[in-house]
């Protein structure tokens, strides 16, 4: 038998209750010799023996005639004449169940024909159950012809279905009637044995005459032939009336019926027979190896049901072998049996299993902790080290020193310091009952003390003490002491003080545990005291406490990640979706906990549904990691990059590889914005196409040059100029190409950088479209005079946009319906110099000069725009200057540096 | 200089690049072709006040303004109407030379070019437009 035990468990030495089973087949088998074993046979008898079919009611081998027992001395004659005539007809026998008053010739005559018995009736003795009374004479009266006791076997559970062979009456070992008699035709049992009476048939199976029918000479040979009559008394102490098996419901018989069955079934040699006890404990050893085998690989759950077919196959062996075989299996011990053997393999099994969990527990905890507790810390002697290496690396303060509780006590000790001495502490009690201790713990905060630490002469230092308490337990303290001037204006390192005391104490707290977990472990009592399904459930639940608070933790991280993303379950459904993606997916009027995957996606990168399953297809079952382009936004697109990709646990190596693919039951849908990316990624490709033609200018005056140089007509004046023409060019195609390194290789291009090549002309074409809807309003017509091509400028693209957009909505703002703003660029002197001017209401130049540059807060937009734009103007080198008349409208001109 | 059936002609180029102005002029004017040279389209447009040029070879990217500007308003006179002119440009874009052929220019050459090749095209323009 093969059983899988995961965890790494041991295969057991036995077979789950193996042993305890063979002892108790041995205890039942012992129990099966007593009385109690018997006697619970014979209810199980009784009730099957109800049960059993008419088919198989045995020949009928007996006659049963009734005499009144008012009158069985009236009948003296009569029963002898009865005799004669049953005899003469072919009986094989005639036996009386008392003893009636013969004549003498009548005596003479049944000595000589060997074929009439006469019964005693005997009755209990009433000093012992096994003992019996003779109540009838006929012993003394006439011995010579055969005498058998005529009583009845004890009751089993109010119930007569057995009889004896033989019983001690009156101090006398005899042979009861039915036994004698069935000696006579060939039976031979045990002396003394007890023999249980076949009632197959019920009363009505049992042939009966009237006293009266066989007085009338109604005794035929068809009727008596072959039978052994049996002559018996009725009415009187007879009448009462035995129970026996018949039916659901027990019939009840005389006792002049009860032996004629219990001669019938010796005479038909259908006695039931109850095997030897050696048969027996071969019955009970198969039936134990048949439950044994059949709840081995059972499931726990299962075994109930199992058991009750069991019941069933040895309850219908049972009825076979007592209707056909006329032999009754020992069922009281077949259902001990299979009782005990239930039990203990349930048991031993349960066991088992309660093992393997304990050890799956065990097992699970150790790999949780191991993964959740820092091994390093834990384990580590120099913990305290490490705590300071940690607050070290996070903090600049002066001096610190860790003081440690020691167990089981009030007081604290010094462990360890930095930048100072552990005798610097100025306090001796170090009871943390006790101030500064006791109100550090209070605040649970930084406290702020006074001379804690010993006062260092021409140092300006704070001081500041930090319980480490974890879940209400006192653990250490912490004093620190911090230039005075790096607190200032700084009060964050208070606050992240505090939060690495937490750490802190949640480190040594595990260690704690930690150790104590292990101490326990090595200590023979606390091995044999543990409970160790208790600790490991400690162990467990404290492990998937700290998993929890990581997870936790984790999807913090999640919800806080600055790219957008929403996990799906396996069947498309929401998980988890982080703030970003909330708020991007509300800006466009998307609810996510209403859509399944395909929808979104669908819906965010506009393809259609069909390919969008091909992608989650590929990327769940195929493992790929999908990466599609989108936009997102009417008014200010963005451009996100949508990536999808499966996350799960990995399968084992054991586990197939449709396994391996239901194992990735999540996916992630992550929306990373690349609109920077693309930003620069244009700017430099503007910016290297721009270098291509300044390279081809060169490229074609060195080309020319080159060509010039072979032709033997170039005159030497001409040569002179074709070789500075060639110098200067290679100067300046070095240089431009040392600018385009500088340029390329470095991040000039961030959103924070605020000078870097643009194209200046680009912006300025969006800034007019941007304007142009409101413009078309107001009926303002903007006449533009703008070169195909333009140097680009030293700038900020962002911020040159906004400038542009500054100047364009400020002229708007002040040019008259049906007016005009005329916008020109051109590049002259290295400057790319651009003109806006409108017809406009104009503002005096004093009150534009004293809005531009003066410091007095402005509450137009338009002005603060410009103010904002001229800062950058400055940072980039460029010159605006602004020109503005009453009724003459505004003028700007703007220059700026050009590059390349 | 050699004597030549283009002696007579007289080509304005129109450029910022100095250098590369003068190395044309050279080219040219070792094949008899006459030369004189503008750095930006309001220099070229100031020179047109008193030369009538038989060619003008015009750079695209001009100071002040580019040479799509100088060829619109160059053909917003009728007299100048005749004078053929040759795009010279070291941008490679097809709208670009398809714009410039629609304003009126005659030819468009991609920088760097080959000397016999700027030649061949000179000529053929004078011819053409003789």
């Amino acid at each position: 038998m093969k059983f899988n035990l995961k965890f790494g468990a041991r295969l057991p030495q036995a077979l789950p209750g193996e042993k305890s089973t063979l002892v108790s087949l041995a205890l039942i088998w012992a129990l099966s010799l007593t009385p109690f074993a018997a006697s619970l046979d014979a209810i199980f008898y009784d009730f099957f023996s109800s049960y059993l079919p008419s088919a198989t009611a045995v020949e009928a081998k007996t006659l049963l005639i009734e005499v009144d027992y008012d009158k069985r001395n009236l009948y003296s004659a009569e029963l002898e004449s009865i005799a004669h005539k049953v005899l003469d007809n072919g009986a094989k026998q005639v036996l009386f169940l008392f003893s009636p008053q013969f004549s003498p010739a009548f005596t003479m005559w049944a000595t000589a024909s060997h074929k009439v018995i006469l019964g005693l009736r005997a009755a209990s003795d009433t000093t012992s159950p096994n003992k019996f009374r003779v109540i009838d004479n006929g012993q003394t009266v006439i011995p010579a012809i055969p005498l058998g006791l005529v009583l009845v076997d004890q009751k089993n559970n109010g119930v007569y279905n057995s009889q004896v062979t033989s019983a001690i009456a009156n101090e006398k070992q005899l042979p009861t009637i039915e036994y004698l008699a069935a000696q006579k035709m060939g039976r031979t049992l045990e002396p003394n044995q007890t023999f249980w009476i076949n009632f197959a048939g019920g009363l009505a199976s049992l042939p009966r005459l009237t006293l009266e029918d066989a007085l009338k000479g109604n005794i035929v040979p068809e009727i008596v032939a072959g039978r052994s009559i049996l002559i018996g008394l009725k009415g009187g102490n007879e009448q009462i009336g035995l129970n026996f098996p018949g039916g659901a419901k027990l019939d009840v018989a005389t006792s002049n019926e009860y032996h004629a069955f219990a001669l019938n079934t010796l005479l038909n040699k259908q006695d039931i027979s109850h095997p030897s006890i050696w048969i027996r404990l071969a019955i009970l050893s198969i039936f134990t190896l048949l439950f044994f085998t059949a709840y081995q690989p059972t499931p726990l759950k299962y075994m109930l049901k199992l058991s009750a077919a069991i019941a069933s196959v040895y309850g219908l062996l049972t009825w076979v072998s007592l209707a056909f075989l006329h032999t009754w299996l020992p069922l009281a011990e077949i259902i001990l049996l299979h009782i005990a053997t239930l039990s203990l393999v349930y048991r031993s099994k349960g066991q088992i299993e309660s093992q393997k969990l304990e050890r799956m527990l065990v097992e699970t905890s150790a790999k949780l902790n191991d993964k959740l507790l820092l091994a390093s810390f834990t384990d580590s002697e120099e913990h305290w080290a490490y705590a300071i290496t940690m607050v070290e690396q996070m903090l600049s303060l002066n001096r610190i020193i860790f003081l440690e509780r020691i167990p089981g006590d009030h007081r604290v000790r010094e462990i360890k310091a930095l930048h100072c001495d552990i005798n610097d502490i100025d306090e001796l009690r170090r009871d943390y009952e006790r101030t500064p201790y006791s109100a550090s713990l209070k605040q649970n905060a930084p406290l702020e003390t006074k001379n804690y630490l010993k006062a260092i002469s021409g140092i300006d230092e704070r001081q500041f003490m930090l319980p480490l308490v974890f879940g209400g337990e006192v653990l250490g303290f912490w004093a620190f002491g911090i230039l005075s001037n790096k607190l200032v204006g700084n009060g964050v390192i208070l606050s992240r003080a505090e939060a690495l005391s937490e750490q802190i104490s949640l480190l040594l707290y595990q260690r704690k545990v930690h150790l104590e977990h292990i101490q326990g472990e090595k200590s023979n009592w606390g091995r044999y005291l543990a409970d160790k399904q208790s600790a490991a459930l400690t162990d467990l639940r404290s492990a998937i406490n700290l998993q929890e608070k990581r997870l936790q933790s984790l999807e913090s991280l999640f919800t806080g990640l600055s790219t957008a993303a929403i996990l799906y379950d396996f069947f498309g459904r929401v998980v988890l979706v982080n703030t970003q993606m909330n708020a991007l997916l509300q800006s466009i009027n998307l609810n996510p906990y209403t859509m399944t995957a395909v929808d979104l996606i669908t819906a965010l990168t506009i393809r259609d549904r069909d390919s969008v399953r091909n992608y989650i297809q590929l990327s769940v079952f195929e493992k790929q990691h999908m990466l599609l382009h989108t936009e997102i936004g009417k008014e200010n697109p963005r451009q996100y990059q949508l990536s999808l990709r499966a996350i799960g646990e990995h399968a084992t190596s054991q586990q197939s590889a449709f396994a391996e693919r239901l194992y990735s039951d999540r996916l992630l849908v992550e929306l990373v914005d690349i609109s920077e990316l693309n930003r620069i990624q244009t700017i430099k490709l503007q910016l290297v196409e721009r270098l291509k033609y300044l390279y081809n200018n060169d490229i074609a005056s060195l080309s020319m040059a080159a060509e010039l140089l072979k032709n033997p007509k170039l005159t030497s004046a001409h040569k002179d100029t074709v070789l500075t023409t060639i110098d200067a060019k290679i100067k300046s195609t070095s240089d431009a190409l040392n600018k385009t390194v500088e340029f390329l290789s470095e991040d000039h291009f961030s959103q924070t950088s605020e000078r870097y090549p643009v194209n200046a002309l680009q912006s300025l074409q969006k800034a007019i479209e941007d304007i142009r809807n409101v413009a078309d309003k107001r009926r303002v017509h903007i006449v533009t005079s703008l070169p195909r091509l333009v140097s680009f400028v030293m700038a900020s693209q962002q911020e040159i946009g906004n400038t542009f957009k500054a100047i364009l909505e400020h002229l708007l703002d002040d040019t008259v319906e049906d007016g005009k703003i005329i916008i020109s660029m051109i590049e002259q002197d290295h400057q790319v110099k651009i003109h806006f001017e409108n017809n406009g209401m104009g503002i005096p130049q004093a009150r534009m000069d004293e809005f531009l540059f003066g410091h007095d807060a402005v509450a137009s937009k338009s002005i603060k725009q410009l103010r904002e734009a001229l800062h950058h103007i400055k940072n980039w080198d460029g010159k605006l200057q602004v020109i503005s008349q009453v009724g003459d409208g505004t003028h700007f001109n703007l220059s700026l540096e050009a590059v390349f | 200089m050699t004597s030549s059936l283009f002696s007579e002609k007289l080509v304005l180029v129109v450029d910022d690049d100095v250098l590369l102005t003068q190395l044309i002029a050279i080219t040219l004017e070792m094949d008899g072709i006459n030369t004189i040279a503008a750095h930006s389209g309001f220099e070229a447009l100031d020179l047109l006040k008193n030369t009538m040029p038989d060619m003008i070879m015009l750079d695209l990217m001009l100071p002040e303004m580019d040479g799509l500007r100088f060829i619109e308003l160059l053909r917003e006179q009728p007299k100048f109407d005749h004078i053929p002119v040759l795009v010279l440009s070291a941008l490679d874009k097809p709208e670009i030379r398809e714009e410039m052929l629609a304003a009126g220019a005659a030819g468009f050459m991609l920088k760097p070019v080959q000397i016999s090749y700027l030649l061949k095209e000179v000529r053929t323009l004078l011819k053409t437009h003789a």
